[in-house]
């Protein structure tokens, strides 16, 4: 599969992540919906622990022991 | 259904500019070379934008909204903020390059755009709360946001661009007269599109409609003398910025310079305020004191973005811009590796001596930071350079090498 494609099959899949969201949280209509702001961060930011930020500068952190 | 087009067209571009700065365009390999982990932390924020929408469109109590607002806002600022603890060094990587000579890397130009734009839609945002006679909060209209996106693209990426093609053309001893220009003409028209569209968003109008906002009669000498005095401060900032010593300034000439822009920049903002409102407006602390906090509060989240965090952003893109540069002479042919070597070795030797002493330094730690391949092959390259130079630029390296080793 080309990068062209590629991109535009990621860039309908965050487009689609996003209207969902934003529609998720306009129907809730409620101060609660709010909760769907932290659900939506807290999956990202916990991938982004998990994986990312057990690297530094793109090398892994080793198990010093 | 009633479909509300105009947020979809805003959530769009969002998406897109999120999409563009995350793709791994180089693979996924290395991707943590080239978007460090801290990079797409703060994009991931990015789209909190729509959270705030929903929160101004929902109807909510007003007392809901004023306390919910503040947590959103503190988002939308702490993920600029992050961003600089974005890492920029031995940051070169194969396969983002756009034409033979540039690298596609919005990790080095995003985070002192995005602190520069926050830090103005914060401080206007603050301003227009403190402003009201009783505590209101800002509506909102995704028309306004569209327009404002143009004025944001203008802004970080298209002035981020040239402002780095600029600095690589300096850098090797050409100094085109109209990159000052183009630097001031894009942030001053950036800066129109941006207020007037951010103006319309939170005032919850549609920019240009017949019921959207019209510059007023009254007072527009003054709002026409707040947005051209700012417009030609920040022409002169530009003219002042060329004395200092690229690399060499000191913390008094780069905190002076951003605070002469954020003066600039604020009297470009009153004066848009101003025109659109047609009188002066200041905080109204006596009838609106919870406003004048939520609004100061603001405004002064977004007086650190500018003041504190962006000098320290720029810094890094700089030494960034050279780690790349550094690491892309490696990957040229060897007669284009000795045209750039050449470019950039006497341009380094024609600066004053601590400007000098910099540049070499950086050059030096750029060098250490590429695998050992890449920087036998720069150091082949810079030695056959060395032995062509005339014997005064040599001398004044040399100098500038003695003054390392010394420090």
């Amino acid at each position: 599969m080309s990068t062209s494609v590629r991109f535009v099959l990621t860039y309908v899949a965050v487009l689609t992540t996003m209207l969902t969201w934003w529609l998720a949280m306009k129907q809730a209509a409620t101060i609660g919906s709010l909760a769907l702001v932290v659900v939506a961060y807290a999956v990202p930011v916990a991938a982004w622990w998990a994986v990312v930020a057990r690297t530094r500068d793109g090398q892994t952190v080793h198990d010093e022991r | 259904m009633n479909v509300e087009w105009s947020a979809v067209l805003g959530i769009g571009l969002i998406s897109f500019v999120v999409t563009l700065m995350l793709f791994p365009f180089a693979g996924r390999a290395k991707y943590q070379q080239y978007r460090p982990a801290t990079f797409v932390g703060g994009v991931l924020f990015m789209p909190l934008f729509i959270s705030i929408a929903v929160t101004l469109q929902a109807g909510w109590s007003l007392t809901e909204t004023a306390l919910i607002l503040p947590v959103l806002f503190v988002g939308f600022w702490g993920s600029a903020a992050w961003l600089i603890r974005t890492p920029t060094q031995g940051s070169f990587v194969r396969g983002l390059e756009v034409g033979s000579r540039l690298n596609f890397r919005p990790d080095l130009i995003l985070p002192g755009g995005v602190m520069l734009v926050k830090g103005i839609i914060l401080i206007g945002v603050g301003m227009l709360i403190s402003f009201q006679d009783a505590l209101r909060l800002p509506q909102w209209n995704w028309w306004g946001f569209v327009l404002a996106f143009f004025g944001i693209i203008t802004i970080i990426p298209i002035r981020g661009v040239a402002k780095m093609l600029a600095r690589r053309s300096r850098f090797l001893g050409n100094s085109p007269p109209w990159q000052g220009t183009i630097r001031w003409t894009l942030l001053v028209v950036g800066l129109a599109v941006l207020l007037y569209g951010f103006l319309s968003a939170f005032m919850g109008v549609v920019p240009f409609a017949a019921d959207g906002l019209r510059p007023r009669a009254e007072l527009a000498w003054l709002a026409v003398a707040l947005v051209g005095g700012g417009a030609a401060s920040l022409a002169v900032r530009e003219i002042w910025k060329r004395s200092l010593l690229e690399g060499a300034e000191t913390p008094l000439q780069r905190f002076s310079s951003n605070l002469w822009m954020l003066v600039s920049v604020w009297a470009y903002m009153y004066g848009f305020v101003v025109l659109f409102m047609g009188r002066i407006m200041s905080p109204q602390l006596g009838s609106n004191p919870g406003g004048v906090l939520l609004g100061g509060s603001l405004f002064g989240f977004g007086v650190v973005l500018i003041l504190i965090t962006r000098p320290i952003a720029l810094r890094r893109e700089l030494v960034g811009t050279i780690n790349i540069m550094v690491g892309m002479l490696a990957a040229l042919e060897k007669e284009a590796r000795w045209q750039m070597m050449v470019g950039r070795i006497r341009t380094i030797a024609s600066y004053p001596t601590n400007q000098c002493t910099w540049h070499v330094g950086a050059m030096f730690s750029a060098l250490g930071s590429l695998p050992t391949i890449d920087r036998e092959r720069v150091e082949a390259t810079r030695d056959e350079v060395m032995m062509s130079l005339s014997s005064q630029e040599r001398q004044a390296l040399m100098v500038a090498m003695d003054q390392l080793q010394a420090a």
